[in-house]
């Protein structure tokens, strides 16, 4: 199991506090109930952000996947994550939201996930578990994508200067383990 | 112990989505946990009334107590309400009920003596015994109970108007179990 540490430290302590809030309340000090109280709220709010971050990453991952799965449907190409057809909740399982890390890992399934002739965009806070193949179809790319094997640019006349830019950028930040290559 | 229900209802709830909030976190049920956590804010909002008018209510019995001793002091009056040398202990004469929202003050005899002092009365206030008032009552408030007679007739004073007027209509609603008397 995989709990953020953060989380697992909100709820122990939420646990201790709300028992001296019932020791606090059984003893009729209402002015000390009130501090642990206080104290709760204070963990509570805490709490938004790793679950809403993760809340809002699954949704994310989502929404790649169930646009990737469209998109390769349209243009026929493989399936790269899982052997699931069109049933983006199966291939999600290839998949994992890291709350403790704030990272979304996406593992193709033969290790290379090739975005190619598509207009999918990745998720923010991505890290490919393999290499990533993109081309000129590729608008977007996050600035924080990780890419754990190599980046490979399918790269034809009509390229965009600007992404060419980022991705040198982002190679020079080490954001890609194993570099990137152009195949002309 | 007397815990107010509520409160207690909202502690066993508190417990529960705890556990649930656990166990959602457990198994990465992310957005089920966000909505167990505003549960959980919910449950922590509704705790504020009772727990706030507790808190608030001991200071203005403390307030009380404390007046009440420095005036009798002051003014060389019997101690009506009990070990007022010391306010926590005749704190320990009253007590603020969390559940009904009342501050009940039970003098030593059976009698409360207010009528040579200014001393005011806290919001909220039942006293368990008959209460003497005087001219130097300011302010009676509004939803005083008590649980004998009000006097308002000691050593002839007489008591403005206006508040004459007040606490025959308290004592229409029922305020003064055993009545009033006024001079």
């Amino acid at each position: 199991m995989k709990v953020c540490e953060q989380l697992k430290t909100n709820l122990g302590e939420l646990h201790y506090l709300v028992e001296d809030l019932q020791a606090f309340v059984d003893a009729e000090k209402y002015t000390e109930a009130i501090v642990a109280k206080r104290q709760i709220d204070v963990m509570i709010i805490e709490m938004h952000e790793p679950l809403d971050w993760a809340v809002d990453a699954k949704k994310n991952l989502e929404g790649f996947l169930s646009s990737y799965v469209d998109k390769r449907i349209d243009i026929e190409l493989k399936n790269e994550f899982s052997d699931a057809g069109t049933d983006w909740m199966k291939i999600e399982k290839n998949c994992r939201v890291d709350i403790e890390h704030r990272k979304i890992y996406i593992k193709p399934k033969d290790e290379e996930l090739d975005l190619s002739r598509m207009e999918v965009v990745l998720p923010r806070n991505a890290v490919i578990e393999g290499d990533l193949i993109l081309d000129q179809h590729t608008k977007e790319l996050p600035d924080d994508l990780i890419v754990k094997g190599r980046l490979i640019l399918q790269k034809g006349d009509d390229f965009p200067g600007a992404l060419m830019q980022r991705i040198e950028l982002m190679d020079f930040s080490g954001n890609f383990y194993k570099g990137f290559s152009i195949r002309e | 112990m007397k815990v107010c229900k509520k409160l207690k209802t909202n502690l066993g709830e508190l417990y529960y989505l705890l556990e649930e909030l656990q166990k959602l976190i457990d198994s990465e049920d992310n957005q089920k946990a966000v909505s167990t956590k505003r549960q959980i804010v919910r449950i922590i909002d509704e705790m504020s009334e009772p727990l706030d008018w507790a808190s608030e209510a001991k200071e203005r019995l403390r307030t009380f107590v404390i007046d009440y001793m420095q005036e009798r002091a002051d003014v060389g009056a019997q101690d009506t309400l009990g070990h007022s040398n010391d306010w926590r202990k005749a704190r320990d004469l009253c007590r603020v009920d969390i559940e009904n929202q009342k501050i009940y003050i039970r003098p030593k005899k059976g009698e409360l003596d207010l009528s040579r002092m200014k001393s005011n009365l806290p919001k909220n206030t039942v006293i368990e015994g008959n209460l003497i008032l005087g001219n130097k009552t300011r302010k009676i408030p509004m939803d005083l109970m008590v649980e004998g007679k009000l006097r308002a007739d000691a050593d002839g004073f007489e008591l403005p108007e206006w508040m004459v007027v007040e606490l025959r209509r308290m004592n229409k609603s029922g305020q003064f179990r055993d009545g009033i008397t006024t001079s």
